[in-house]
């Protein structure tokens, strides 16, 4: 490289004062007797002039503009307390199935589960159940805590995948850029999660990601506002391997909430097929089989799983733990504590997700309640 | 109140505590605060005061919306220039999708028109024309870290951070957009010159 080119790759560092001591000092040199460089610099400093210029010269913020964001945040606030009160009616209108929102300490790890309550809700009988089991409503409201987390997930995947897919990164500046991320996590434990995502990136074990999820949260939502649809439950679980899964399953999560008007779900298998992939897929299907309630292609995929993964794989027994919940559930029995972890979300028809158990090849374009998804590679 | 960075926290705990109560006075000292400083940010990157109104607007309905679950003082700052960062470009995306000029309610009044034009003289009306358009004329990508630079004074260590980025990325993204500015105020300069 000449001197002319590394000095100007430097000259805007320079005029942000970015530079270190010594590369400071070079560069000044170099303009003092470098017209053309000199000229360069010079236009960077007129960018600069001209900003600040113009910033000095701009009026403030109109008059009234105070005036209505207060009435905004009058009418936020009447939403608000509206959402609130409608929460407390939920909860007080008896109840509809019991079961515990507590997905959080799965998102970064693991695979896709997802269950089909498709009986009744009456099952559970319909008075109060003892055992400290939490009712739940879906409101999707989740819990300030337990939704930074999901956020912090989200970032931090995010983060990831940037990190993952900057061409020519090593994996230790990898491992440098999550740590420094890490330092804005504020509970200790999830340093563990980091490290995990850490090890992940140095073995770059991303690039076997295997299935895209793109989920929007409109149409769902929709769904649940029509209440005068018969309710049904879906029973979801969500526990994915790869950074982005973990990223776009946060973001479902996150942005569930009311006011949210669209639901797609979009599954894009990779083009590489790994073993991998092959048993993550099988998982999805498993999973969609038990959401569609077919036990028996349940029990069978559980089989393929045992064989494939070994009877003491965690996801194995994951698997086998939810479709006992299901099960529980089913025959309207109280969920086990350890099977409360669960997310139960309502909507009126579980055969519209029918199009997910195609396997992936033959995954299309397909109607979601009157909603294009887009589900091809 | 000095200038905050985004190394030094931006609100304190107690204030904190407060907004995400939502107590309205801790609200206020925010908007008050920060409001300034987020429009002119938002200003530059979209170059249209209106929408730019608007859209420093939504950042604090959203801020107010999800104040319960912010984190933590020091976060807090990044926080909103996230916020605004993504606002502005779901309001970009938007207005490419939709074609339609934003209005303001003129009909409540909301707005007095008094303010939004500045005396200047002309040669320095069309200088602030010309850089504006030049701002709105660059990727994202690229304007968003010249700006924090170059309007918030972040370093760019705060901003990678802010945008989850490499510092060398944000350096020499920083560094296209001033090459890209420089030449395009230059072509100007250049062309005004030769005509007369």
């Amino acid at each position: 490289m000449s001197p002319c080119r590394r000095i100007r790759s430097l000259l805007s560092a320079y005029v942000d004062g970015e530079l270190h001591e010594r590369q400071r000092v070079a560069v000044g040199t170099h303009c003092r007797t470098c017209p053309a460089c000199r000229e360069v610099l010079d236009s960077y400093l007129e960018v600069s002039r001209q900003l600040r210029e113009l910033d000095a010269d701009e009026p403030d913020l109109s008059r009234g503009w105070d005036a209505a964001l207060a009435a905004r945040v009058a009418m936020l606030d009447e939403e608000l307390q509206q959402e609130e009160r409608s929460r407390a009616r939920v909860r007080s209108g008896g109840a509809i199935l019991r079961g515990g929102l507590a997905l959080a300490a799965s998102l970064l790890l693991g695979m896709c589960l997802g269950f089909w309550l498709s009986g009744p809700a009456a099952t559970v009988d319909g008075g109060e159940v003892a055992g400290g089991l939490v009712e739940y409503e879906p409101s999707f409201t989740v819990d300030p805590e337990l939704q930074d987390f999901l956020q912090d997930s989200y970032q931090l995947a995010s983060h990831a995948r940037q990190a993952d897919c900057l061409p020519g990164r090593n994996p230790v500046e990898q491992l440098a850029f999550l740590r420094d991320y890490a330092e804005d996590l504020r509970v200790p434990e999830r340093a563990p999660q980091v490290r995990d995502l850490a090890i992940q990136l140095e073995q770059r074990s991303l690039r076997d990601q295997i299935l895209e999820v793109t989920v929007e949260t409109d149409q769902v939502l929709q769904l649940l506002d029509r209440p005068a649809e018969p309710p049904q439950e879906i029973l979801l679980r969500l526990r994915f391997g790869a950074s982005e899964l973990a990223e776009k399953t946060s973001s479902l999560l996150v942005r569930l909430r009311p006011g949210t008007r669209r639901f797609t779900v979009v599954i894009e298998p990779r083009e590489s097929r790994s073993r991998q992939e092959r048993l993550s897929w099988l998982a999805v299907q498993g999973s969609l089989s038990a959401l569609d309630g077919r036990p028996e292609q349940v029990s069978g995929i559980i089989q393929e799983l045992r064989t494939q993964l070994g009877a003491e794989h965690p996801y194995v027994q994951d698997f086998g733990r939810l479709w006992q919940a299901v099960a529980e559930a089913r025959a309207g029995r109280m969920l086990r504590p350890e099977n409360q972890r669960i997310l139960i979300l309502r909507v009126p028809d579980p055969r519209e997700l029918r199009w997910l158990l195609q396997p992936p090849a033959d995954v299309e374009e397909k109607e979601l309640g009157g909603s294009a998804v887009d589900g091809r590679k | 109140m000095p200038r905050p960075t985004l190394e030094h926290p931006s609100i304190d705990l107690e204030l904190l505590e407060r907004l995400q109560a939502r107590e309205p006075a801790a609200f206020d000292l925010v908007v008050r605060t920060f409001r300034d400083r987020i429009f002119r940010f938002v200003q530059r990157g979209v170059g249209d005061r209106e929408a730019a109104e608007d859209i420093t607007q939504d950042v604090f309905v959203k801020l107010y919306r999800h104040a319960p679950s912010l984190q933590s003082a020091s976060r807090f700052l990044p926080w909103l220039y996230r916020t605004a960062r993504t606002t502005m470009i779901d309001h970009q995306r938007r207005r490419t999708r939709e074609r339609r000029v934003l209005m303001d309610d003129e009909s409540l009044g909301l707005y007095s028109t008094e303010a939004t034009a500045p005396e200047r003289p002309l040669v320095r009306q069309e200088q602030a024309q010309a850089l504006q358009q030049a701002l709105s004329g660059l990727a994202e990508r690229f304007r968003t870290p010249f700006l924090l630079r170059e309007v918030e004074g972040l370093r760019y260590r705060e901003i990678g951070r802010l945008l989850g980025l490499p510092e060398k990325t944000i350096s020499s993204r920083i560094s296209r957009a001033r090459r890209l500015l420089a030449a395009r105020l230059g072509a100007r300069h250049d062309s005004r010159g030769g005509r007369s």
